[in-house]
């Protein structure tokens, strides 16, 4: 699926150009530490964190990932918004948990 | 200890605390040292930092800041031991209730700003440590982060740390600290700094 079609799958807000929204799922990747992240995430995961720091965007285009998915409402500053826009990389936003998600994730995808 | 080992200048950071500081100023106005105000914050991200500050009052305005990001959560003492707050004596006048461990709700980013605007300094903390140092919570220093200094343990880590992070220049101040917990652990004078570089560094 797409970052789009994930997003509206799971009810998300999105932050994203067209080709942020129509890069690929294949999966989904959970972690919070970015030094263990930079060495375990893979390309096409959609990357579920708390974290916001504007470090994400470079870890993220570090291991092609498809999309972070900021959970829990974790406040996302702006400039990391602005950077991810202008990397083309979508951030998705979500009131769930990790758990809440991929379980939610896991029942409706079918 | 630190006078018997002749160290020149110390300071004793806290963990998102400096309420010690009233003591310690007392303590350190009459022996031969000189003690930098300082505490080290946990941010949001949980990365430590350390904090340092010129002044007294600006400090304790900090002090102010370091309660209100606190999400308030009690210390529990059967597990995390006491709090106290001592005076130069080191007798027991009071208790910190709150429990000093945990994450401040305060971004890294923002924190060096915020402490910057109260005359202080920011050092990034055993940055190569294996936890809440900035490399484990942040992957990499970002290269517009606004510190003063990188705390490391040795010269093989600044090295490490320089061949890892190409935007950093060859000029920032390291500093080689020993992040002692205990007595025992506290340097012999073996790492100085020359005074210009100190200059650099506190202004």
């Amino acid at each position: 699926m797409t970052v789009n079609e994930l997003s509206k799958l799971m009810g998300c807000t999105a932050y994203g150009d067209d080709e942020a929204l129509n890069k690929n799922v294949d999966s989904l990747y959970i972690g919070d530490l970015l030094s263990w992240v930079m060495g375990h995430a893979e390309a096409d995961q959609a990357w579920l964190t708390v974290q916001s720091h504007i470090n994400i965007i470079a870890v993220a285009l570090l291991k092609e990932v498809a999309c972070v998915v900021i959970i829990e409402d974790a406040e996302i500053p702006q400039e990391t918004l602005d950077k991810a826009n202008e990397e083309h990389l979508a951030i998705l936003s979500t009131p769930l948990t990790a758990y809440e998600f991929v379980t939610k994730f896991n029942t409706v995808k079918a | 200890m630190s006078v018997i080992k002749e160290l020149d200048i110390i300071s004793i950071t806290d963990h998102n605390s400096l309420r010690q500081y009233n003591a310690i100023m007392k303590v350190a106005k009459t022996l031969p040292i000189k003690v930098l105000i300082g505490c080290e914050v946990q941010t949001k991200e949980d990365i430590h930092v350390l904090c340092y500050f010129k002044s007294y009052e600006k400090a304790m305005q900090f002090q102010e800041l370091l309660i209100k990001w606190h999400p308030g959560i009690k210390n529990r003492k059967d597990y995390f031991g006491e709090q106290y707050v001592l005076d130069e004596l080191d007798e027991v006048i009071g208790e910190e209730e709150l429990l000093l461990l945990v994450s401040l709700d305060i971004g890294i980013n923002e924190l060096c700003h915020i402490v910057h605007e109260h005359d202080g300094k920011v050092v990034l903390a055993h940055a190569l440590d294996r936890g809440n140092s900035i490399i484990t919570q942040l992957g990499f220093i970002p290269d517009n982060l606004e510190y003063d200094a990188i705390e490391v343990k040795n010269e093989e880590q600044k090295q490490r740390i320089l061949k890892m992070h190409p935007w950093i220049k060859e000029d920032t101040l390291f500093f080689y600290d020993s992040d002692a917990h205990h007595l025992i652990d506290i340097h012999e004078a073996e790492y100085g700094i020359e005074e210009e570089v100190f200059t650099r560094f506190w202004g």
